[in-house]
């Protein structure tokens, strides 16, 4: 096969004809990918021999507890034996690409296997694949990943330089997301409340249906929803399905509109938002299940001959009606979808509050160090609905994780600040502009090698190890 | 305005940047004929702008939320990003590759138009929504680029003309996308602590996302290693490309989006 090769003038381009044997020092790629392997495997194993329900992060203290070792130990490694070629190694990107690979394997089966629902395949759902997230495979392959990052986090933080805060920013800002987020599981809390009109409710329900108590209570005054417009289209019942033809085909009902549609020529002459059926007319009417409905005329286009009449897409108690124009043939009203909805709800809490709230879909509400969220209601009675179910959340590792959003996010300002800078450097290095081993000495990369007093030796290792193919 | 008049539009945009890129490629023997890109590409560029201001303004909610609204904004960002990089690298193919992207994704819009305006439904009326996906479809379209850049770097690298400026390129563009990805992963965790209680809850469309991320990353920590091992790197980067055209098409029809809460 034809080698693609970059280098062009200097000694990187030698192929390595002695191959280095596995697990001798230095280790590269394939130690790092045979444990990534090992690890995956007895993941796996640990699975199909102690089946259950999957793990849990413990709560407070331990998962504080196994946070500081999850950083101690690395710490220890790192000033305890500085020298140690394994130690080394753990920080450098061979160890890593072995970690990344393991984690991304995982959530691989992750994005290719329905999570949550036992597949009742037996060994499917007995190796955990069916619950990734849970399963020790995934425990052991992030625990390993957060090892290495750690490792080479704390490498290039000692001594710390200004130069490697880009670095920092990324590489601690991840580590302290991953490791907030799983360890912040164990603490983390959601449970929902079932408000309806006039009772104050104090507890919520988490999802293996325990009763959890609050330190506040939730009294519904009302639950609000403010709706689209409906719209309107031809519909083919011959078929006996109600399905109408495609969503390009259906209008905003809206009172005046005319226009055409499958043959016919309408007229929208009469439209209520809310309205109650009488006799064979509508009214409107603000009532617990009125709907809206509209009156249309249509006149076929050729034929010319005209039908009159109410349609509405009905509600709770009352049923959805056509206009027939031909036979199989209805003009027909959907029912309309929520814009907005929300809880007016009274809240108390244990200090002594009594206030009116709302609570609304992406405007969450926070008391006593939890989050309110509008969860839910009775789809079957839609704006009419008597209760409203809320989300109330805690998550007290919520801040831990912010910062390290707040981390990466700086950090990717930096990454695209600095991009082509990086870039023309990793360049030049593989070049050959100056790939003497003095390629490793000039300012950006033995900023790279920080930490290190062997940036020579390092480069000896890429000659030795080289090979492009 | 409303897609209905899309079909125009598009023709004079495509019309518009198709003389750019022919420009361009004149200018080889008639260095004058550049300028006539510049405003060709421009004029391409104000025209689908009007329709994008438009078109937000009738439906009165960001065009954002079906597939054919992202492919419109698809659109709308890859010929910027292939103009920008012609000009900083003076690498006419590029422009050329964008602006075709470009003419094909708008073009399923306007022979599918699956545009339909939707409602906005409550839990994407979120100040989060906007930059959410801006970010996406821009770190999309650079990646675009990069996978094409690294197609052609495995060319070069078969024929034996392998030129550095290529793969220079290709660095460019994942440092800058991939930072785009970084934002938009984000945006979409606080945002889904807002709308949905929690900042991630392993929804396929999220799995996928995390999967394109670790890709490109691989990808960074590639090259940063061993800056000669030019052709694993290269794969990486054609691989990471199709990760991320399932997360953005394909999981839909994955076994594992049974209930996701993404609608595109
Ligand atoms: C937010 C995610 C990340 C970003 C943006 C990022 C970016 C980078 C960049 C740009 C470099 C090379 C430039 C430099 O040395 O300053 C680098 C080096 C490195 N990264 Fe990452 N990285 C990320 C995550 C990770 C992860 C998850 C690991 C390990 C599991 C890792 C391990 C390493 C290692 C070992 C190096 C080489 C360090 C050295 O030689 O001093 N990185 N990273």
């Amino acid at each position: 096969m034809q080698q693609m090769e970059p280098v062009t003038s200097n000694g990187i381009r030698i192929r390595n004809t002695s191959r280095k044997p596995v697990w001798v020092s230095p280790w590269g790629y394939p130690e790092a990918f045979l444990i990534a392997a090992a690890l995956l495997l007895v993941g796996f194993a640990l699975e199909w021999f102690s089946p259950g329900d999957g793990l849990s992060a413990p709560s407070w203290p331990w998962n504080g507890v196994i946070g500081a070792m999850l950083l101690l130990i690395p710490l220890a490694l790192h000033l305890s034996l500085p020298k140690n070629p394994v130690v080394r190694w753990l920080s450098q990107v061979p160890a890593s690409m072995g970690a990344i690979a393991a984690v991304t394997f995982t959530v691989l089966l992750m994005g290719l296997f329905l999570q949550g629902q036992p597949s009742g395949i037996g060994w499917i759902d007995r190796i955990g694949l069916t619950s990734m997230a849970k399963s020790r495979p995934f425990l052991l392959s992030i625990s390993w990943f957060l090892f290495v990052l750690a490792m080479t986090t704390i490498r290039r933080s000692i001594p710390f330089r200004g130069r490697n805060i880009g670095f920092l920013l990324n590489h601690l800002g991840l580590w302290i997301v991953i490791a907030g987020g799983i360890l912040g599981s164990g603490d983390l809390q959601r449970v929902s409340m079932t408000l309806s009109d006039g009772q104050a409710v104090w507890y919520g329900t988490d999802r293996d249906g325990r009763t959890v108590e609050l330190p506040l209570a939730l009294e519904l005054q009302r639950f609000h929803m403010e709706e689209y417009p409906p719209k309107m289209g031809v519909l083919n019942h011959e078929t006996g399905s109600l399905v109408i033809r495609g969503e390009q085909d259906l209008v905003e009902v809206e009172r005046g509109r005319t226009g055409h549609m499958s043959g016919w020529d309408y007229e929208i002459l009469q439209f209520y938002a809310e309205s109650a059926r009488i006799e064979d007319r509508f009214e409107p009417i603000h009532d617990v299940g009125a709907a809206p409905a509209a009156n249309v005329r249509a006149v076929h286009t050729e034929r010319g001959d005209t039908v009159v009449g109410w349609i509405t897409c009905g509600s709770f108690n009352m049923k959805h009606q056509f206009l027939e124009l031909e036979k199989g043939r209805a003009m027909a009203m959907t029912v309309p979808q929520s814009k907005r909805y929300m809880s007016l709800a009274r809240l108390y809490t244990q200090s002594g509050d009594n206030r009116m709230i709302d609570i609304e879909v992406n405007h969450p509400y926070s008391a006593e160090g939890w989050k309110l969220y509008q969860f839910s209601y009775d789809d079957r009675f839609g704006k009419w609905s008597p209760i409203s179910i809320i989300e109330a959340v805690r998550d007290p590792w919520l801040p831990v994780v912010y910062t390290g959003f707040i981390m990466m996010l700086l950090g990717a300002v930096y990454l695209f600040w600095l991009g082509k800078e990086i870039g023309t450097e990793l360049t030049q290095k593989a070049d050959g502009v100056n790939g003497s081993p003095h390629a490793q000495d000039s300012p950006g990369a033995s900023d790279r090698e920080s930490g290190s007093t062997e940036t020579a030796g390092r480069s000896a290792v890429i000659k030795q190890e080289t090979e492009v193919s | 305005m409303t897609w209905s008049v899309f079909p125009t539009v598009f023709a004079v945009s495509a019309g518009l940047w198709s003389v750019a890129v022919a420009g361009v490629y004149l200018a080889r023997l008639k260095p004058r004929a550049e300028i006539m890109s510049h405003l060709f590409f421009w004029a391409g560029m104000a025209v689908l702008t009007v329709f994008i201001l438009g078109l937000w303004g009738s439906l009165d909610r960001p065009p954002m939320r079906t597939l054919g609204e992202t492919r419109l904004w698809y659109g709308f960002f890859m010929p910027l990003i292939g103009y920008l990089t012609w000009r900083r690298w003076q690498l006419n193919w590029v422009l050329a590759y964008s602006i075709l992207m470009a003419i094909v994704f708008l073009g399923i819009n306007v022979l599918n138009p699956d545009v339909h305006d939707r409602a906005l439904m409550p839990a994407l009326q979120s100040i989060w929504f906007v930059p959410h996906v801006i970010v996406y479809i821009f770190a999309y379209a650079l990646l675009a680029v990069s996978a094409i850049v690294a197609v052609k770097a495995l060319y070069e690298g078969r024929s034996g003309r392998f030129r550095m400026k290529t793969l220079t390129l290709a660095d460019n563009m994942v440092y800058i996308g991939f930072a785009f990805l970084t934002l938009g992963l984000i945006f979409g965790a606080i945002w889904g602590k807002e709308a949905w209680g929690h900042y991630w809850n392993w929804d396929p469309k999220e799995v996928w996302a995390l999967l394109t991320w670790i890709v490109y990353l691989a990808y960074i920590h590639i090259r940063a290693h061993r800056s000669e091992l030019v052709r694993p790197a290269m794969w990486t980067l054609a691989l990471a490309f199709i990760v991320l055209l399932v997360c953005w098409f394909g999981v839909n029809y994955l076994p594992s989006a049974q209930d996701s809460i993404h609608t595109y």
